[in-house]
């Protein structure tokens, strides 16, 4: 036994490459997102994850009553989607449309065939100088055991978060957490804050699927609205 | 900034006018404007050493105010310029837009009502370079227009024509040479207005330069608009600090609204 005794701390040894392997594998190797992709289920917009009403502020549920009336509505124009104004984060993901996510090691691009949008997630740990607020925000990211973060702020406030009308301020702040579920199926966990609308944080879930073809389409939001 | 974002285009087209109008409205000195330096360009590059010339990715810029294709191969001369072969068809609607300019109206131009087109691709706004292996996006901030570059593989078997066309490439050493079809007649083909039909077939061969520049050479056939094919050559310098930002150009619908009063002539009877 004493003999062997040298030896003893070879398992820990093992265990410990193996946990160092585990993490720098991740680090190194983050699963690929890049594709076209298409929102799953987009009729549900946004819902918290656990149930439950989204926890409005009772200044912001009078409102988002009056929006969600307005937009069944017959004049809608409020909404500034109706000029053909970015339709913003998360509500874009909302549309119709697919999307392209061209993923590179120190940048994620999201370009977005609705209104041609383009969102960059810049892999980095802080923001910046942002010289303006954003229809689609500032967002910032990086890569955790598989998962991407991403820390997105300086938002307009003219949009709405998804298709009913909820509303946010200039404070919205969204930590999102996207994940491969499998090859073709990407989770997208949306933490929403904005304490001047929500009593507290609530999270939505969106799932992307991919598309078979990588072609994007043009299109011209004031073409297909009649506007010019 | 962002709410102003057209506001350069139709600043230059004034100044163009204004030139113009100093002259016979035909008069196509005039339109040396564009060629023009910019004087934003850096008088030295920065450093930079080409370690691998398949790598295109990046801010770049113009050198010039705007883009007026002249001709290197396949053109004509005009005055002490050089044009494009303009077919009668493509000359009636080209100096058409010309005379427009002239009279301080905006061309039917796709950018000024907010959409893409092939001129947007590279202008005084910033624009980049996304690569990947299976897609290469080349990002204008100008009404969003953006490239998409399909890598190694034949076009779609039934193309939707759009204002940008579909575009595949392929490497060749170290050339990255793009075919582009399926386009809409709706756009210019560069500031002036120089036309295009629905049958523009683009072949694009980008290279990058030990300079760290890119230089882009185009080769354009168009039986409709132009007699025969010609060759244009642009030259984009890396541009670090320009990093693409959201530009919203429809937020100032009423300049766009305006722009829509102004039509081309009618070059439908005219034989090619």
């Amino acid at each position: 036994l004493s003999a062997l005794r040298p030896f003893a701390a070879v398992p820990l040894l093992l265990l410990a490459l193996a946990a160092w392997s585990i993490g720098t594998a991740d680090a190194g190797t983050p699963p690929d997102l890049s594709g076209r992709w298409q929102t799953r289920d987009i009729a549900h917009g946004l819902r918290p994850a656990g149930g439950g009403p989204i926890p409005f502020l009772d200044t912001a549920a009078r409102r988002y009553r009056e929006t969600r009336a307005g937009l069944q509505g017959a004049n809608a124009t409020f909404d500034t989607m109706t000029r053909c104004l970015p339709a913003g984060i998360p509500r874009i993901y909302l549309q119709p449309r697919s999307f392209l996510i061209l993923q590179q090691p120190s940048r994620i691009t999201i370009f977005f065939e609705h209104e041609r949008m383009v969102r960059h997630i810049y892999l980095r740990d802080k923001h910046g100088d942002v010289p303006d607020t954003l229809y689609m925000g500032h967002s910032i990211g990086r890569w955790q055991r598989g998962t991407l973060r991403v820390d997105t702020n300086s938002f307009k406030e003219s949009t709405f978060l998804d298709n009913s009308g909820i509303p946010h301020s200039d404070a919205l702040h969204l930590l999102e957490r996207m994940r491969l579920l499998d090859a073709n199926t990407i989770e997208d966990r949306i933490q929403i804050n904005d304490p001047k609308v929500f009593t507290r944080p609530w999270t939505a879930v969106l799932y992307f699927v991919r598309q078979s073809d990588l072609h994007m389409q043009e299109d011209l939001c004031t073409e297909r609205l009649g506007l010019w | 900034m962002i709410a102003l974002g057209w506001l350069p285009a139709v600043l230059l087209l004034s100044a163009l006018g204004a030139a113009l109008a100093q002259a016979p409205s035909s008069d196509p000195d005039s339109l040396t404007l564009f060629d023009r330096p910019a004087g934003g360009g850096p008088a030295s590059l920065p450093p930079f050493t080409l370690t691998d010339p398949r790598s295109l990715q990046g801010s770049f810029g113009l050198r010039v105010t705007a883009v007026r294709y002249i001709p290197i191969e396949g053109g004509e001369p005009y005055r002490d310029t050089v044009i494009p072969p303009f077919s009668n068809k493509g000359a009636a609607l080209y100096w058409h837009r010309v005379e427009m300019t002239n009279r301080f109206q905006t061309i039917p131009d796709a950018n000024a009502l907010c959409k893409p087109s092939w001129r947007a691709r590279f202008t005084n706004y910033a624009f980049q370079f996304i690569q990947t292996p299976m897609i290469i996006a080349i990002e204008g901030e100008e009404a969003r227009a953006v490239m998409f570059i399909y890598m190694d593989q034949p076009h779609s078997a039934s193309i939707k024509p759009s204002n940008m066309g579909e575009s595949v490439g392929h490497w060749e050493g170290g050339t990255l040479v793009v075919d582009t079809i399926g386009f809409n007649d709706r756009t210019p083909l560069d500031f002036s207005g120089a036309p295009h039909s629905a049958r523009l077939h683009v072949v694009d061969r980008f290279r990058r330069l030990p300079s760290g520049e890119i230089e882009l050479t185009e080769h354009f056939e168009d039986p409709v608009m132009y007699k025969h094919p010609w060759d244009a050559r642009l030259v984009f310098f890396p541009r670090p600090e320009a990093d693409v930002i959201e530009n919203v150009c429809e937020e100032t619908d009423e300049s766009t609204a305006a722009a829509t009063a102004n039509k081309d002539v009618d070059v439908s009877g005219i034989a090619n």
